[in-house]
C-alpha cells in the first residue's frame, strides 16, 4: 500500500502510507498529513492533467476500485458534499487553486463561491 | 588519546590553555573552562572519548562571567566563539552548562545532519528512535535500555545523515532529571553517575557515564529500524500500539531541529526513515517490563531480518 507519487504542481512532495499521505509544499514551507480521500482527491486534481469539476472528482473516486476505503461511498449526495469540503479545504491550504479547478466551491455552509468557471 | 589518558593536572592545562580538543561522534567541540568542576565532571564522563588535535567544529568555553557580579554571586557562563547566547546560570551547573551548550552547538548548526529531538539506541544493527518532548520519559527508558543490552548512540540527538539514511551516533553522559534519577539508579546500580546538580530550571540533573563499548563504537552508524513515541504513564500496564506511518512521520517533523534548513531533501528524508521502520506508541510506568518489551521487539525484528 505504500507508494510514492510525483504530484504535477510545482514545489509539491508527498509519499502515501496506509494511514494517509504526508505532502510537503515548498512554496510555502509547509508540511501536511492528509487523510487517504483528500490525497486521492489531490492527486486528481493535480496529476490528472484537466480540471475536473466536483461530479467529475465523485465520478472518478467512485469508479476506484478502492472506493470501500471512502466514508459513505455508497451514497453519491454524501459524497460529493465530502469531496466539496475537501476542495474547500485544499484550497484553504493552498495546494490547489482557481487555476486547477472547475467547480463551485462553497465558501460557507450557506453560500457559495465560483473559483473559476 | 583517550581523556582518561590525562591526569587532572594535565586536563587542567589543557582547559586552563589552549582548549581541550574532544571528539564525541562526528563533531569535535574545543572546550576552555578554568573551573574544577567542569574539569572533574570530563574526566569522569568522557573518560573513553578520544582527544582530537585537528580541526574543531565549535570552539565554546564555560567561565565565570567577566563582570562585578562574579564577586558576590557565584555563576556561570557558556561562550560560544567568544559570544555568550545564554543568560549565566548559577555557580555549581558548570557541567550541566557545558552538557546543554553541546546540545545547543550540534542541534543548532551542525546542519550536514537533520537533527531529531530524540534519543536512539541500537539492537543487532537496528537503530530505535525515541523522538518525544520534556517529561515523555523518553531519557529514562533509553538510559534503562542502555543497560538491557542496547546500544546508545544518543540519549537526546539523533543525527541522520541525508546521504545515506543512516542514524550517526552522538554517544555523551546520560541526563537525567528529578524522580528519574533514584529509578535509574534502583534500575541499574552500576551507572555511574556524576554529582547532582539541584535547583536547575529542569529541578535537580544528573548524568551519567555513557558505556565504554558505545563510545569506542562511534563510527558504526546504524539504518533505522523503529520508530516508538514513549510516554510514562504512571501506575500503566506496558502497551506497545502500532502507529501509522503518516502520523510518525508528522511526529517526526515535530522533533527535528531542522527540518525548514533541508526543505524538500529533509521531507524525503524522514519518510524514508518511517518507510523503512516500524512504528508505534508505547506507554509504560515501570522499566523492567519496558526492557522485556524491547527485547521482545529486537528479537522480532532480527527473526524478520535473518
Amino acid at each position: 500500500l505504500v507508494a510514492r507519487s510525483d504530484a504535477r504542481g510545482a514545489g509539491l512532495h508527498w509519499r502515501r502510507f496506509p494511514d494517509g499521505a504526508v505532502l510537503f509544499d515548498s512554496r510555502h514551507g509547509r508540511t501536511h498529513l492528509l487523510s487517504p480521500v483528500t490525497a486521492d482527491v489531490l492527486e486528481l486534481i493535480r496529476v490528472s492533467g484537466v480540471r475536473p469539476s466536483i461530479d467529475d472528482l465523485v465520478d472518478r473516486l467512485l469508479s476506484d476500485p478502492r472506493v470501500e476505503r471512502l466514508p459513505d461511498a455508497l451514497l453519491r449526495g454524501a459524497a460529493r458534499e465530502g469531496v466539496k469540503g475537501i476542495v474547500v479545504e485544499l484550497t484553504r491550504l493552498g495546494l490547489i487553486d482557481s487555476h486547477d479547478m472547475e467547480v463551485v466551491v462553497p465558501a460557507k455552509q450557506d453560500s457559495a463561491t465560483r473559483i473559476r468557471s | 588519546v583517550k581523556v582518561g589518558d590525562f591526569d587532572a593536572k594535565a586536563l587542567d592545562a589543557l582547559l586552563r590553555g589552549p582548549g581541550l580538543r574532544l571528539a564525541t561522534g562526528p563533531v569535535v567541540h574545543c572546550i576552555r573552562s578554568p573551573l574544577d568542576e567542569v574539569r572533574d565532571g570530563i574526566a569522569l564522563h568522557y573518560a573513553e572519548h578520544d582527544v582530537d588535535d585537528a580541526f574543531a567544529d565549535f570552539h565554546i568555553s564555560i567561565d565565570r562571567p567577566r563582570t562585578a557580579r562574579r564577586w558576590f554571586n557565584r555563576q556561570v557562563v557558556f561562550r560560544f566563539d567568544g559570544q555568550t547566547p545564554f543568560a549565566p546560570l548559577a555557580g555549581d551547573q558548570g557541567f550541566p552548562m557545558l552538557e546543554w551548550g553541546m546540545n545547543w552547538c550540534v542541534s543548532g548548526l551542525a546542519h550536514q545532519f537533520l537533527t531529531l529531538h530524540a534519543a536512539v539506541l541500537e539492537r543487532h544493527g537496528r537503530a530505535l528512535i525515541l523522538p518525544a518532548p520534556s517529561g515523555s520519559g523518553k531519557s529514562t527508558l533509553c538510559a534503562a535500555l542502555v543497560f538491557r543490552g542496547w546500544r546508545l548512540l544518543s540519549d537526546e540527538l539523533t543525527l541522520l545523515d541525508p546521504a545515506s539514511c543512516e542514524v550517526v551516533p552522538l554517544p555523551r553522559p546520560v541526563s537525567l532529571k528529578n524522580a528519574s534519577i533514584g529509578v535509574l539508579q534502583v534500575f541499574a546500580p552500576e551507572a555511574r553517575f556524576g554529582p547532582l546538580v539541584h535547583e536547575t530550571t529542569k529541578g535537580s540533573v544528573g548524568h551519567f557515564q555513557p558505556p565504554a563499548d558505545a563510545v569506542r563504537r562511534s563510527a558504526e552508524r546504524a539504518l533505522p529500524g523503529w520508530v516508538v513515541l514513549p510516554s510514562f504513564e504512571p501506575g500503566a500496564e506496558p502497551r506497545l500500539e502500532p502507529l501509522g506511518k503518516g502520523r510518525a512521520m508528522m511526529r517526526l517533523i515535530e522533533c527535528a531541529f531542522n527540518y525548514n534548513v533541508h526543505g524538500a531533501r529533509g521531507f524525503e528524508l524522514l519518510a524514508d526513515v518511517v518507510e523503512r521502520s516500524d512504528c508505534y506508541t508505547f506507554n509504560y510506568s515501570r522499566l523492567d517490563d519496558a526492557a522485556e518489551v524491547f527485547a521482545a521487539l529486537a528479537a522480532e525484528g532480527r527473526a524478520l531480518d535473518g
